[in-house]
């Protein structure tokens, strides 16, 4: 029995050395699942407080550019307004196409919550990044994050304040999208280097596309409304079954410095079958 | 006790120093440097083998915690607690010295230097090979892990300079 602890002692470091990469490893890979813990990240508030207060002092660099992108992106939204009003006066006599308009609006509602970037990374092969809003208010995991100039990602994880988002750049990340103007769909992958750029793959070979087309969400996923600028071809390259062409892509969104993030909430399920019910007129009738 | 706290706050400060730049640090696309690690390195050759691996785990978990890496850094810095008397053998001959800290004024510039630059590459290695946990990249990885340790050692090294100038 002596002989025994004294093995033991004698070995401790090895069994010490075992145990901790063992609950390195657990930790390793119960985080690459969607239950895993959110204290463990920069999400929870003790940590979320720290990086957000060194964000409060970067942030101020690079105001310039970012009040240009706003100020760009205030043109395209006035534009739209202006696009929408002239296409609702058309509409203004004609209550029946009224409320197919209205339904195509809401059949695409996604409410929108604006937030800022605390913490991001985007060196590693799994980058996450950390918002500023969570649970309370209102955001959900898979909710959709667009940023100034395209997409960015999923929400992840969220705890009462702070969410971890699923960033493009990470290898786990794959979102549907399509060439602007033409139907076939393919996936955007990135698999670690620049930041820059990601991949599109699955696109039939046939598919008509030319550098500098730009590619657009396709809509196909419940994380994203269609159409919304995903990046613009730099390349096209065949891939090895000659079946499919694979895209290098631009990305329209520059990660290194990305500050203002817009969430995308779809509406609730319920809430979209009541809004669908309120605007069928018949069924109301059958319910009174 | 006295030196129990500058090693604390050397892990401590480290870390913090880790977290909020270095983290952000990716020199030509390919360089990011792990300080956090100096302190292991130069702790006490007696200090006792578990607790330096204790000690490098919650560096390395409080590292994970702000990087989002939950396992990869505490399991990389594990690592090289667990090997360090290895390595230190190494290029420090035991009869030489008993009880010393690691450093260019106990070693010598150069004995230090290849003790920093095998430990450090053990741990840059581990840390990007559990971070990607897949060898698609190798090539890519490779030269990350490369130019990381090199950054790190060139920090690493500077530090000492600055501490042992007397």
């Amino acid at each position: 029995m002596n002989s025994i602890f004294q093995f033991l002692y004698k070995n401790l470091h090895h069994i010490v050395f075992v145990a901790l990469e063992v609950v390195c490893f657990v930790l390793l890979f119960s985080y690459n699942s969607f239950q895993g813990s959110i204290y463990l990240s920069t999400a929870n508030r003790a940590t979320a407080r720290l990086v957000s207060s060194k964000d409060r002092v970067t942030s101020y660099f690079g105001l310039a550019e970012k009040n240009r992108d706003l100020v760009a992106q205030n043109a395209q939204l006035q534009q739209r307004i202006l696009e929408l009003e002239a296409a609702a006066s058309m509409h203004h006599l004609d209550s029946l196409a009224h409320i197919e308009t209205m339904e195509q609006i809401h059949r695409t509602g996604y409410n929108i919550i604006s937030a800022q970037v605390v913490d991001k990374s985007i060196n590693k092969t799994n980058n996450y990044l950390t918002i500023d809003k969570g649970e309370a208010d209102g955001v959900k995991p898979d909710m959709g994050i667009m940023g100034v100039n395209g997409i960015v990602g999923v929400v992840y994880k969220c705890s009462k304040h702070y969410s971890l988002v699923l960033p493009i750049l990470n290898s786990k990340s794959s979102v549907s999208c399509k060439v602007l103007g033409s139907d076939y769909f393919g996936y955007l992958r990135w698999e670690g280097g620049d930041a820059r750029y990601a991949m599109v793959y699955d696109l039939p070979r046939y598919t008509t596309v030319e550098i500098g087309d730009t590619i657009v969400t396709s809509g196909n996923s419940t994380f994203f409304p269609s159409g919304l600028p995903v990046g613009t071809v730099e390349e096209k390259l065949p891939s090895t079954d000659g079946l499919y062409v694979t895209l290098k892509v631009m990305l329209s969104t520059e990660f290194a410095r990305l500050e203002h993030v817009f969430i995308m909430g779809k509406m609730d399920a319920e809430e979209y079958a009541i809004l669908q019910e309120s605007l069928n007129p018949k069924k109301k009738k059958k319910k009174n | 006790m006295e030196r129990i706290l500058t090693y604390a706050a050397w892990i401590l400060g480290l870390t913090l120093v880790q977290v909020l730049v270095l983290n952000n640090i990716f020199l030509f696309g390919v360089a990011t440097p792990f300080l956090y690690i100096y302190p292991i390195l130069i702790l006490n050759k007696h200090i006792n083998h578990n607790i330096l691996m204790l000690i490098a785990f919650a560096a390395g978990l409080l590292v994970d915690i702000f990087s989002n890496t939950p396992g990869v850094n505490a399991g990389a810095a594990v690592l090289i607690a667990y090997m360090r008397p290895g390595v230190l053998r190494m290029y420090a001959p035991r009869e030489e010295f008993d009880d010393f800290e690691p450093s260019i004024h106990v070693l010598g510039p150069m004995p230090f230097l290849r003790y920093a630059l095998t430990a450090l590459l053990i741990h840059h290695a581990a840390v990007f090979l559990l971070e990607a946990f897949s060898l698609a990249h190798i090539g890519y990885l490779s030269l990350r892990i490369v130019c990381s340790t090199l950054l790190t050692t060139m920090l690493v090294m500077a530090i000492e300079f600055i501490r042992n100038r007397h």
